[in-house]
């Protein structure tokens, strides 16, 4: 459904994605995961159109998408639900979940509209409250409805755990596995590894801007030193590359 | 009966020019809402206006065409500036943008004077507009009347087309966060539009009253509505657009009020008493008397 084929990206004159490969297929839960820096969110906003790559091949359905705009890509069916939520504060809940129907012609929307405040209860009691008074935590549940608003057939997130508190984390998983079970088609970047695995398909360990390790949840499971991974240093993968004094 | 008349006429008076100078600043603060950008060229929007009804105010069609076609005029010249001058340099630097909007100021401004006159040139306006309304022992201009309403109407209109239309919907939020609103699938070129027309509708009302005040055009025409403009976005708090009215009718308040109460010898003073105070206010809130309300983080 997705393929990224040897991706260049970054900001100005610093290159985060140093010849990124990966792919996802269609009714996937795929994890990336890394450390800050590694270039996790780099990825997303390349393939979500706002950064332009600088080399390589991103297709979609078949199709080129590397350097669209953003509002192009959506409408090809790629969502992103962005680090922080970037909920408009400003804006009511109802304003938030309109605008995240932009691309659709249909006359659904109202319906679909009130399935997602029903499914996110909140979000419906809510409807008339400007976005920043949400919870960290409802807000990520805003974000993730306005993204669904737009039908996507690939939907990211990006680390949608972050900053909120034990028992919202467990939520927003449940969350995710749930639409993961409808057969939405989910790439993930989060730094919750743990929970990330239980939930994932497969995943990729992005390092440097590069990917250092993909398979299944199992081989991961079996072949990288997760914890080590995640303490910056450089991979226990593979020995190789180990470092001198490693050895 | 003689204080209650003064402070009615004074009332009248300050609103009429208050609301004059909210829609200006209206102007400025919906395209720097989105784009960061002080667009200086937006005098010029007065400009093209005020030509406009020199043009047409001597041909056969009743006032009201003239005005109307005044105003799409500084619509379609909004629209055009944004498509040829700024759209191009929308991703490179705000000084860029800035010193793209000076350019085309002065590239309109020296249109004008080679290509009309660099002479004030009278414009033709409908009787009533210098006719008075006396109500008892009060004299009111109904052009002043009719801009006291105009400028309600207008802001009453941007309110609802704010809050109510998806498009206004998606100008506010661009205000807060641009890129987000591009990753909802909403153009960006599209909005971006919308606030250009929007500038140049306000800047063409703004040009019927202003030269109803004045009664001819000059090619410097836009210089003080832009300034006007400015300093009253400042004083509101550059990114509220409750802040642009608020500082536009406090300028007006202060301009009439001034008038009254500054001694005759001191009259011809009374920009720098304005701008006097104006410093005084930002001295006090530099970030503006209306406060940003741009998305803060929270977790």
């Amino acid at each position: 459904m997705l393929e990224i084929e040897g991706v260049y990206a970054g900001y100005g004159s610093t290159v985060a994605l140093h010849g990124l490969s990966l792919q996802v297929a269609e009714g996937e839960l795929v994890a990336l995961l890394g450390v800050n820096g590694a270039g996790k969110t780099t990825a997303l906003n390349t393939i979500a159109g706002v950064l332009k790559p600088l080399r390589g091949r991103i297709t979609f359905q078949g199709e080129p998408i590397a350097g669209r705009p953003p509002e192009e890509i959506v409408r090809r069916g790629i969502a992103l639900v962005p680090e922080r939520r970037r909920i408009f504060a400003n804006l009511t809940v109802g304003e938030n979940l309109r605008l995240g129907t932009a691309t659709r012609r249909d006359r659904q929307v109202q319906r679909d509209i009130a399935a997602l405040c029903e499914r996110f209860p909140i979000l419906g009691q809510r409807f008339d409250q400007p976005g920043g008074t949400l919870s960290g935590g409802e807000q990520q549940q805003l974000a993730i409805a306005r993204a669904l608003l737009s039908r996507p057939r690939l939907l990211m997130l990006d680390e949608p755990s972050l900053g909120l508190a034990p028992l919202l984390v467990e939520e927003v998983f449940r969350m995710i596995a749930q639409l993961h079970d409808e057969g939405v088609t989910i790439l993930l970047v989060e730094q919750n590894v743990e929970r990330t695995l239980a939930i994932a398909d497969r995943a990729y360990l992005l390092h440097m801007g590069r990917i250092e390790f993909s398979g299944t949840v199992a081989d991961l499971r079996r072949h990288v030193d997760i914890a080590a991974a995640y303490l910056g240093g450089p991979l226990p993968c593979d020995t190789d590359k180990r470092t001198p004094w490693a050895s | 009966m003689g204080i209650l008349n003064d402070v009615l006429q004074f009332l009248i008076n300050a609103v009429s020019l208050g609301g004059l100078y909210a829609l200006m600043a209206l102007g400025l603060a919906i395209v720097y809402g989105i784009l960061r950008l002080v667009n200086f060229a937006y005098g010029e929007l007065v400009m093209v206006a005020g030509y406009t009804l020199l043009l047409l105010g001597s041909g056969p069609l009743p006032w009201a065409v003239t005005a109307l076609a005044a105003v799409a005029v500084a619509i379609l010249t909004s629209l055009l500036l944004e498509r040829v001058a700024f759209r191009p340099v929308r991703h490179a630097s705000g000084n860029t943008l800035l010193i793209t909007s000076f350019a085309v100021s002065s590239l309109l401004q020296n249109m004008a004077l080679l290509l009309v006159s660099p002479r004030p040139k009278a414009v033709y306006l409908p009787p009533f507009l210098s006719e008075n309304l006396i109500l008892g022992s009060l004299v009111v201009s109904k052009a002043n009347l009719l801009s006291i309403a105009i400028s309600l109407v207008l802001m009453g209109l941007l309110v609802l087309f704010l809050k109510r239309t998806f498009l206004g919907i998606a100008l506010r939020a661009a205000a807060d966060d641009f890129t987000m609103v591009r990753l909802l699938g909403i153009r960006a070129n599209r909005v971006i539009a919308t606030a250009f027309a929007i500038s140049g509708c306000l800047a063409g009302v703004v040009a019927l009253f202003w030269i109803g005040r004045t009664g001819s055009v000059i090619p410097t025409i836009g210089a003080s509505p832009i300034l006007i403009a400015f300093i009253a976005t400042v004083i509101g708090g550059m990114d509220s657009l409750t802040g642009a009215v608020v500082g536009g009718y406090l300028l007006g308040f202060l301009t009439v009020g001034l008038q009254l109460l500054l001694p005759q010898y001191l009259l011809d003073f009374r920009p720098a008493f304005v701008f006097g105070i104006v410093i005084l206010v930002l001295l006090f809130r530099p970030q503006g008397l209306i406060r940003s309300t741009r998305s803060t983080e929270r977790i």
